[in-house]
Order: C-alpha cells, then sequence, then structure tokens
C-alpha cells in the first residue's frame, strides 16, 4: 500500500512539478471536491431514498396482496359462518359473518389507500367493493330468509348467486393481484437500474474527489515543505545577517534620538573594551570620544548646514576614539539618519572603520616618502623625471634647479624644447627614446647642456627606465653630475702632468749631464793635476842645481795645491755619489763600526791613547759603509779640533729613547777641541763650509756635508752644540729597530 | 824589418803629460825602448790588428802588455777592451787599465769585458812612476803568458 501511495505521490508530483500552489488553487481544488462529494451524496440519498420507497411500495403492495386475500378471506369466512347458520340456525355461526362485516369496509379502504396512486386499481378496487357488496346483501337475504324460516329453497338462489359472486371476486381479486405484482416487479427492476447508477456514481465521483483531494495533498504537502525551507532559509539569512552585524569587521552604532547609542555589534565592544550592558543605553556618541573629536561631532551637530542635516547621510569622517581602557584608536565613521514614516528621525546609524594601521601606515609613507624625497633632494646630482609617454619632466631635484638655472615650477611639465637650443633638445630626446626603446641604462660619460646662469656645462648623465609591474616604461629617470670643473682640473692636471713630466725628463738630462760631469771631474781634472805634480817633480830632479831653495819651496807650494785639489775632487766626488746610490738596511753593531772607523784612521793606535772614549752604543739598522762614513767624518773631525788640546778628549755615547714617531737612538760625538761659535751653526753642514782656514786645521768642508747627508738618507737628524774654544758635541739619531725595543742586539 | 820588432808595451794614452809621464817612469824602469805609444783607441786597435798605419807590422809579434787609457777621443779604452777580448787571436793579450777613473761603474764593466788590471793613476808623482814600475815589472818579467 505504502509502496502504492509513494508511488503515487510521487506521480502526483512529477505532475505537479514546478507548480506554484496558491491559495485560489487551493480554494477551487476543494470546493470542486466538495462539490463532487455533495453530488454523490446527493445522488446516494436519493437512490436510497428510491431504494426505500421501492421497498415501501413492495411492502404496501404485498400489505396490499394480504389484504385483498384477507378480504378474500373474510368473505369466505362469512359465506361459511351464514352457511352454518343456515344449516343448524345457530346464531354463533353468524359471528364470522357479523366480523367481515366490520372489517372488510378496512380492508379495502386499506387497499384502496395503497392503491390511492393505481388509477386502474381503483376502478377495479370499486368494481371489487360493489361485488363483495352483492355478495354481503346476498349473504343477508339468507340469514334473513332463515331468522324468518324461510324454506331451503327459498334461500337456495341467494346460495347460487353466491357463488357467483365469490368466483367474480376471486378472480378479480387475482387480476389486483397480479397487476401489483407486475407492478411490483417493474419497480424493483427500477430500483435496481438506480441503485446500479448510484453505485457508479458513487465511486467514479469518490474516485475524482480522493483524486482532487489527493492532488491537493501533494501540492499542499510540496508547498509545505517549499515554505519549510523558506521559513529556515530566513531563519539561517537572519542568523547570518545577525553575524555578519556582529563580527563585521567594522563596528555599527545607533543612536536614538536622544543621543545615546542604542545598539552595537560585537566588533564594536570587542574595539572599545566596553560589554553592551555598559553601553547601552548609557553612553553617548561622543563619550568614547577625545575630546577633540567629541567637540568637533557636537558642533556637526549642532550645525544646522551640515551633510548629516542636508543629506541625511555622512561619508569619511575621521574621528579619534577612547577605549575603556583609556588607549586611542582612529576611526572613519559613515553615519545615516533613519527617519519615520513622518520624516522624523528616529536613529542614526553608524560604520566605524579601525584606520589607525591606515594611519600609521600613511604617516610612514609619508616619513618615507619625506626621506626620499630629502634624499632625492639632497644629492648633489641633478636627478629628473620624464614622463616615458611625452617626455615631459615630472620631477627635479635642487641640484638640477641650481644647474639649470630654472625653478622646478617652470621646468615640471615642459620638455627640452622648451629650455635647450634644439640641437642639444634633439639629441637629449634621442638618446631618452633610445633608453625606453631598449630598456637598458644608458651611460653618456660627456654631454654639454646650456643653462640659463652658468652657460654651457659638461654633464656625465646616466639615463636609466623605470618600468610599471607589467615592464612597460613609465619613466625615464636621468642622473647628472656637473663635471664642467672637474674636467676642467683634469685638462689642469693633464697640463700640470705634461709639465711635471718635460721637467722629471729635463732633470733627468740634467743628471745625466751632471753625472757626466762627476765622470769628467773624477777624470779629466785629476790628468792636469798629475801633470803639475809630476812636471813639478821632474823639473825639481831634472833642474835641481839651477833651482834655489826658494823655488824649491815655490815648486813645493805648487805641488801641496795640486794634492790638495785631488782630495776636493776626491770629496765632492764622495759627496756626489752618496745622493745616487742606493742605502742598504741591515742590522749593524755600531760600537763594532766605531772601532773600525778608528782603525782606518789611526791604524795599529789603541783609541785610549788617542784620547778617544766610548760607551756602549745602540745598534740600528742602516747601511754599513755609510754609517762607516759618518763615525770617520765625525769621529776625525774630533780628533782633529782637539788635538791642539794638551789632553785631547774624545767622548763618544748613543742611547735610544722613544718619541712621538717612534723609537730612535741617538748618538753624540763629544770633543774638547776648539768648538765653534753657535752664530755660525747654519753653516756647519753646508758643503765646501768651513769654520776654520786649512791652514789651522787641514781639510775640505765637505765631511759633515756627507754626514748630514748619510743620515738624512737613514731618516734621521743631524746637529750641534758648541762653544768656541770650548768644544763641540755632534749628534745625530736614527730610527731604532724593533730589535732596539726589546732591548736584544 | 819590423820597426816594431822590439816593442813589448802598447800605451794607449791620449793625453800627452800623461803619456810623458808614463813613458819617464818606464825610462826609470829600462822598459821605455819596449814601449809604443798610441794617442787613442782607433789606433791602438789598428797597431794589434795591424791594420791602417800598422798594416805592415808583423801579427806574429803582438804586445805583451797593452796599458789603456779609459777616456780616449773617437775610440774609447771600454771599445778597444771590448774588441780585443772579443776576438779569439788577441784574447791572451793582457790588459791593463790604466785610468784616472775611480768609478765603480768602470770597474765593473772593464772586469766584465775580460780586463786583467784596473789601475787608478795616483796624483802624485813618486806614487805614478812606482805604479808603472809595478805594472812593467810584474806584466814583463813575474807574469807569464802563453806562448
Amino acid at each position: 500500500m505504502n509502496t502504492w501511495s509513494d508511488r503515487t505521490v510521487v506521480w502526483l508530483s512529477r505532475l505537479t512539478a514546478g507548480r506554484q500552489l496558491g491559495a485560489r488553487e487551493v480554494t477551487l481544488g476543494f470546493v470542486s471536491a466538495m462539490v463532487l462529494l455533495l453530488v454523490i451524496a446527493v445522488m446516494s440519498y436519493r437512490s436510497l431514498d428510491d431504494f426505500i420507497g421501492a421497498n415501501a411500495r413492495v411492502d404496501r403492495t404485498r400489505e396490499e396482496i394480504s389484504d385483498l386475500e384477507d378480504i378474500l378471506s373474510q368473505l369466505k369466512d362469512a359465506e361459511t359462518g351464514q352457511r352454518g347458520f343456515l344449516i343448524t340456525a345457530d346464531e354463533t355461526f353468524l359471528e364470522p359473518y357479523k366480523a367481515s362485516l366490520v372489517r372488510i369496509p378496512e380492508l379495502l379502504d386499506m387497499v384502496r389507500t395503497h392503491a390511492a396512486d393505481n388509477g386502474e386499481q381503483q376502478v377495479r378496487l370499486s368494481d371489487l367493493e360493489e361485488l363483495i357488496a352483492q355478495r354481503m346483501q346476498s349473504l343477508e337475504r339468507g340469514i334473513r330468509m332463515k331468522r324468518s324460516n324461510a324454506p331451503v329453497r327459498d334461500i337456495r338462489p341467494s346460495l347460487d348467486e353466491g357463488k357467483t359472486l365469490m368466483d367474480r371476486s376471486r378472480a378479480l381479486v387475482a387480476a389486483i393481484i397480479s397487476d401489483e405484482e407486475a407492478r411490483l416487479a417493474r419497480r424493483a427492476e427500477a430500483v435496481g437500474r438506480n441503485a446500479i447508477r448510484a453505485k457508479e456514481v458513487i465511486v467514479i465521483g469518490n474516485a475524482a474527489a480522493l483524486l482532487v483531494i489527493a492532488i491537493i495533498f501533494v501540492l499542499l504537502r510540496g508547498e509545505v515543505a517549499r515554505r519549510r525551507r523558506a521559513q529556515h532559509a530566513a531563519q539561517r539569512n537572519a542568523e547570518e545577517v545577525s553575524e555578519l552585524y556582529n563580527n563585521a569587521p567594522c563596528a555599527y552604532h545607533s543612536v536614538g534620538p536622544d543621543g545615546l547609542l542604542l545598539r552595537v555589534n560585537d566588533t564594536w565592544l570587542s574595539w572599545f573594551g566596553y560589554t553592551r550592558e555598559e553601553v547601552v543605553g548609557k553612553l553617548h556618541h561622543q563619550d568614547v570620544m577625545t575630546p577633540e573629536s567629541a567637540a568637533r561631532l557636537v558642533a556637526l551637530q549642532r550645525d544646522p548646514g551640515s551633510p548629516m542635516k542636508r543629506l541625511g547621510h555622512v561619508q569619511d569622517v575621521e574621528y579619534e576614539y577612547v577605549r575603556k581602557d583609556g588607549t586611542r584608536f582612529m576611526a572613519s565613521i559613515n553615519a545615516a539618519i533613519v527617519r519615520n514614516s513622518g520624516g522624523d528621525r528616529i536613529i542614526s546609524r553608524s560604520t566605524l572603520f579601525d584606520i589607525t594601521g591606515r594611519k600609521r601606515a600613511e604617516q610612514l609613507l609619508r616619513e618615507s616618502n619625506l626621506f626620499l624625497d630629502s634624499v632625492i633632494e639632497n644629492i648633489p646630482d641633478m636627478i629628473f623625471v620624464k614622463d616615458a609617454a611625452d617626455l615631459r619632466f615630472v620631477r627635479f631635484n635642487r641640484a638640477g634647479e641650481e644647474l639649470l638655472g630654472y625653478p622646478r615650477g617652470q621646468l615640471i611639465g615642459c620638455n627640452d624644447y622648451d629650455f635647450f637650443p634644439t640641437g642639444e633638445a634633439e639629441a637629449f630626446t634621442a638618446r631618452d627614446r633610445e633608453v625606453l626603446a631598449n630598456g637598458v641604462v644608458v651611460d653618456i660619460p660627456e654631454e654639454s647642456v646650456m643653462t640659463r646662469d652658468k652657460g654651457a656645462r659638461l654633464l656625465h648623465t646616466k639615463k636609466l627606465p623605470i618600468v610599471d609591474e607589467t615592464g612597460r616604461p613609465r619613466y625615464l629617470l636621468g642622473i647628472s653630475e656637473d663635471i664642467t670643473e672637474r674636467k676642467r682640473a683634469e685638462a689642469e692636471e693633464r697640463k700640470l702632468t705634461e709639465e711635471l713630466r718635460r721637467r722629471t725628463a729635463q732633470l733627468e738630462v740634467t743628471n745625466r749631464e751632471l753625472e757626466s760631469f762627476s765622470y769628467s771631474v773624477s777624470h779629466d781634472l785629476r790628468s792636469p793635476l798629475r801633470a803639475i805634480d809630476g812636471f813639478s817633480r821632474m823639473l825639481e830632479e831634472d833642474y835641481a842645481e839651477r833651482i834655489d831653495a826658494e823655488g824649491k819651496r815655490m815648486l813645493g807650494v805648487v805641488r801641496e795645491n795640486a794634492a790638495q785639489m785631488a782630495q776636493l775632487i776626491d770629496d765632492l766626488l764622495a759627496f756626489s755619489r752618496l745622493g745616487q746610490q742606493p742605502v742598504s738596511a741591515a742590522p749593524v753593531d755600531m760600537d763594532l763600526l766605531v772601532r773600525d772607523a778608528l782603525a782606518g784612521l789611526f791604524p795599529g793606535k789603541d783609541p785610549a791613547v788617542l784620547g778617544v772614549e766610548f760607551g756602549p752604543l745602540p745598534p740600528v739598522s742602516g747601511d754599513r759603509n755609510l754609517l762607516r762614513q759618518v763615525w770617520v767624518n765625525l769621529v776625525g773631525n774630533a780628533i782633529k779640533y782637539s788635538s791642539r788640546r794638551e789632553t785631547p778628549r774624545v767622548r763618544i755615547t748613543g742611547r735610544n729613547y722613544q718619541t712621538a714617531a717612534g723609537r730612535e737612538c741617538e748618538y753624540c760625538v763629544e770633543d774638547n777641541g776648539v768648538g765653534f761659535d753657535m752664530k755660525y751653526h747654519h753653516k756647519l753642514f753646508g758643503v765646501f763650509q768651513r769654520l776654520h782656514s786649512s791652514g789651522d786645521f787641514p781639510g775640505t768642508g765637505v765631511g759633515l756635508a756627507i754626514v748630514q747627508r748619510v743620515v738624512t738618507r737613514h731618516n734621521g737628524r743631524v746637529w750641534a752644540v758648541g762653544r768656541l774654544n770650548e768644544g763641540a758635541s755632534f749628534y745625530f739619531s736614527l730610527p731604532a729597530t724593533r730589535e732596539n725595543d726589546n732591548g736584544q742586539v | 824589418m819590423d820597426r816594431y820588432e822590439s816593442v813589448e808595451v802598447l800605451l794607449a794614452e791620449d793625453n800627452p803629460s800623461d803619456a810623458e809621464l808614463a813613458l819617464r817612469a818606464f825610462r826609470k824602469s829600462n822598459f821605455a825602448n819596449k814601449v809604443h805609444w798610441v794617442k787613442d783607441g782607433e789606433e791602438a786597435l789598428e797597431y794589434v790588428m795591424c791594420t791602417g798605419q800598422y798594416a805592415d807590422r808583423d801579427p806574429n809579434h803582438p804586445p805583451r802588455l797593452l796599458l789603456l787609457d779609459l777616456k780616449m777621443p773617437k775610440v774609447d779604452g771600454i771599445d778597444v777592451l771590448r774588441r780585443i777580448k772579443s776576438e779569439e787571436r788577441f784574447k791572451t793579450i793582457p790588459v791593463v787599465i790604466m785610468t784616472s777613473s775611480n768609478e765603480e761603474r768602470d770597474v765593473v764593466e772593464s772586469y766584465r769585458l775580460g780586463v786583467n788590471s784596473y789601475i787608478v793613476k795616483p796624483v802624485d808623482f813618486a806614487k805614478f812612476v812606482a805604479t808603472v814600475s809595478e805594472i812593467g815589472m810584474y806584466w814583463m818579467l813575474t807574469n807569464r803568458v802563453p806562448q
């Protein structure tokens, strides 16, 4: 059954699929179903009624038949009783007769009533009544005759008559019954037909009603399901809306006409740190603002010309809010007034967006931009940016303004043709196009640009494209360094370098000449001296007897001077060679070196005998041969200039000490000789400078010059302290070796 | 007949004074007749190689000692030294540089080219005579050369 009904439902559902069921359809369906049922009910009632009527008629007919048979029976009883009376004269036999006299008319009335609708039967009944009445009269006559003791013969005719009447009555009754039965059969047939039709109507009508109801049921069921779904959807929607309202990423609030907050969402509460109970109906909008923002809001609310008043809404108004814990945040607010049908303001609804992050980002961006701007502004090279589309300037820095001589207000929006000679502008623009077309950096090592105030300037320019996210060039960035001064300086430097090179070459030539000169000196000047000496000797030898003593003395002077000149030449050559030969550096034991020098100066003599004493001398790093010459010259001088003392004394000391420049070794040669006047101190170390005549002390005046040159070439210093006739001290200092720092050799 | 038959010392000296002094010194050592004086390097080479004005000289009689001044006109002493020491047949001739130059580079260059002795002429005449005499004695008498 279920399967069947389910199938039906499914089928009906298919049939009615997609049909919307409106109230009219439902009403129509139900009305038609009710009409059908009503029709069925009426028909059923009528059919039943027919049936009942037919049954009643059958009963009536049966009663009628029974009554008719009863009438015949009463007649027979009356006849039988009369006969008995006739035979016996016993009155008791007349009892049936008397009863039938009452009963028959009653029965006849009943029959007549039953057959009231049948005229034919009424006629027959009237005939029957007539017959019965004749029979009863016949019987009465018999009775009266008997009573009157009439002979039997007299009575006899009545008997015969009675019999005829009886037969006729019987026949009539049979006809009536037969007719009634025929009618009964006809009626029963009609009732049967009616019953069949009623059954059909009931079955079909019920089926139709059932179908209509079923369709409506299915449709209704679908509708109910649809409504339930719609209701669920609506409920979900409402929940979603509520969820959306409460958990929106922005804060919502509504303000009532009294200015108090009416409704706030959860976001609002979480932002502000209040509970709903603390807010709703208790706080004004301005109560959660900083005093400054609150004042602004209140002023706006009072201003009749405010956008809120004029337009009914405001957008993107920024206020600073205060959380319950006192911290602050910035929010942008959109608000709209909600009015009732009468146009009165009932509430205003506001949406708050937290813009603290945005503000911070804006601030950072501002700072970042400021920083970048400041960087660009302070770059000492000209920075310019051109729009890639039309090559008009969109950016210029201060160095650019200063270089070109135009304020950026004049530059921006213009292109090269507005400021530079056509030729230059064409060249610049061509380069720009090249940069933008190839998307590469172009380096222009040198280009000329005509400026307003500074004339033509030379620039070193780099141009590069700035591309957008799709890789298309948007801007052209240019960086130009003004290299005019540098170029000028470079040219100057080149000139100087050239000059220097020329002078160096000259100097080299001079040096070579000097070298060749000293070579000549060493070679060519000595030959004449040798000739002077040699020929003087030859003169002495060959002409000895002709030259007197004075002549010989003079020849001696000639030879002495020649020897002096030879010494001068040797010393000069030694001095000049010092400037050329390289200075080697090796550890030098100064004690040994001094002994060596003394042994060279005075071979085989004990220093003590010479009056020379020396303490321990710190070793240094230097050129042993050159330093030996220093000692030879200094010690030689000291011995020479103290040689006239009764007890000549020469003391050699040394020490090392720390200076700002590092450790130094200082050596001193002190004598008690003739000394010198400090006012001639500056002449001591000059070449060929002498403070004594060669008559007093022999010498060429080169020794101390050599000392100074050697010490200087060792990065040392030399100086002297002296007093006339009281001796002199000659000092020199040299940079100490590392070994000296450690106190080791 | 070779007029240079007796010559055993060739003196190349452009300075006549120096030459005279040298010759006087040789004379004192009794070498004077064995010394031939040429005035420059070119002449020295011509003598040694028997060319030029010395073309008729006997090449089988090379000098036993060559005294060379360094600084001479035309061909200087160093060049003469180089030429002589670079030719197999003259290589064995002892060459003594006798010069006024005390320059180290001259000394080094001379020894590099194969000089047999390098003497700086003393300015003092007595020393000069002694030196020349010593040279003559050493190279003429003491020293032995391949035959």
